[in-house]
């Protein structure tokens, strides 16, 4: 990992280790916030900020941090950045609070933010962790952001908050619920698939560098945990 | 990552990661405490403005609150009320703050929470012309329409939503109703 280059570990982030289209990871607030696309925006960036600021710091702290307790020490990391970036929320952009909702403070055991610390900022420089962090974040925005469009598109029939034409069909209250949810991220998932051309797919298979287990699996760099 | 340490420096460790971790937490909270305070007064005051254009500044009242009534509070230059209660919808708690005027009828209703109640769907309380239906009204109804008395109809796929928002403004009539027999201040 540590002879990729910083484009690669960015692009990595973004697309092929996408935290949600990819590894399926941190589904449940993907789930439940991305009913309208601002919200998707919305959790997105403050994931974002989230994972930048620790992952910096996990990375700063890594020969200092024992293995045996590196969870509780992380969660206290994760924890105050999380409540910073409500703070913050809550001071200067207060509407964002109540969009958010519970997920905010949720974020302190995403398991999207909990991979990164494992596979990758415990183990490599501050400054590699920083762009990993950008890019996984900035991939798990985008793809909130797009469930949520794709949502509130056809469940309001708006997309931003701004009325779109669906040509005369009347809008689904069914992509609002969970499993509209899902439809919407399993085709997105499908789609991220395609386009890569079963890049994803394959990623899938070889993932124990973001496989939450990564460090205590017997099978860790060897493969064949999948089958 | 450190892995032959004794247990003692593991705590040493954690402590002081607490330690620090607090340490930001109060800064933050200090350089944030007066914002968020301002923030939440500026809402409420600029929310019953909204629902009470002829209301300057409000100053919170309170006796003998119904159930269901979180608060009220009185115009200073006598031109109504504001109301704050909630009930239960579908899924969860519905808040909704109505304005009444002086002559006791309804000049404004918004819904402040919508609790555990889906986004999408109880959203729609808001976007649509439902709330506008209450506007005028010092007496409402749901089931039919009765003399003296307005006809609220229940958006559509959000029935439950709406029956919750229809009786906190039922609710808070009868509160200012209750409130002006008993002249209480």
């Amino acid at each position: 990992m540590n002879r990729k280059s910083r484009k690669d570990i960015f692009l990595n982030g973004v697309i092929f280790e996408n935290p949600l289209l990819v590894l399926a990871l941190g589904v449940c607030p993907a789930l439940s916030v991305t009913v309208t696309a601002s919200a998707g925006l919305a959790m997105g960036l403050s994931m974002l900020f989230v994972t930048l600021c620790s992952c910096v710091m996990i990375s700063a702290l890594k020969k200092v941090i024992p293995a045996k307790v590196r969870i509780p020490c992380w969660m206290v990391i994760i924890g105050t950045f999380v409540t910073v970036a409500r703070l913050i929320i809550a001071a200067y952009i207060p509407a964002l609070e109540s969009r958010l909702g519970v997920y905010l403070p949720l974020m302190v055991v995403n398991c999207a933010i909990f991979g990164r610390f494992e596979s990758f900022a415990s183990r490599n420089s501050i400054v590699n962790s920083a762009v990993d962090a950008l890019g996984t974040g900035l991939g798990y925005t985008l793809a909130l952001t797009l469930a949520g469009a794709v949502r509130e598109l056809f469940g309001s029939g708006t997309v931003f908050g701004l009325p779109v034409s669906l040509a005369g069909a009347r809008p689904a209250v069914l992509f609002l619920f969970a499993p509209g949810g899902l439809f919407t991220l399993g085709m997105m998932m499908a789609a991220a698939n395609k386009l890569s051309r079963g890049r994803a797919a394959q990623k899938q298979k070889d993932r124990c560098m973001s496989c939450p287990a990564g460090t205590v699996c017997p099978m860790n760099g060897k493969g064949g945990c999948e089958r | 990552m450190a892995d032959k340490k004794s247990p003692l420096s593991a705590v040493i460790v954690i402590c002081s990661i607490c330690l620090v971790a607090s340490l930001l937490l109060t800064l933050t909270y200090q350089a944030s405490e007066e914002n968020v305070r301002a923030n939440s007064l500026k809402q409420e005051q600029a929310l019953m403005t909204e629902l009470l254009p002829e209301g300057d500044s409000f100053s919170q009242v309170g006796m003998n609150l119904m159930e269901g009534v979180s608060g009220v509070w009185k115009a200073d230059n006598g031109a109504g009320w504001i109301v704050a209660s909630s009930a239960n919808g579908h899924q969860g708690e519905i808040s909704v703050m109505t304005g009444i005027s002086a002559s006791g009828k309804i000049s404004g209703v918004r819904v402040t929470d919508i609790g555990g109640e889906n986004p999408g769907i109880a959203g729609r309380l808001s976007k649509g012309s439902y709330l506008e239906q209450y506007k005028g009204a010092s007496g409402i109804t749901s089931l039919a329409p009765r003399s003296g008395l307005r006809y609220i109809e229940a958006v559509s796929g959000a029935t439950q939503s709406s029956a919750a928002v229809f009786s906190c403004v039922s609710l808070a009539l009868m509160q200012i109703q209750e409130m002006e027999s008993g002249d209480i201040e």
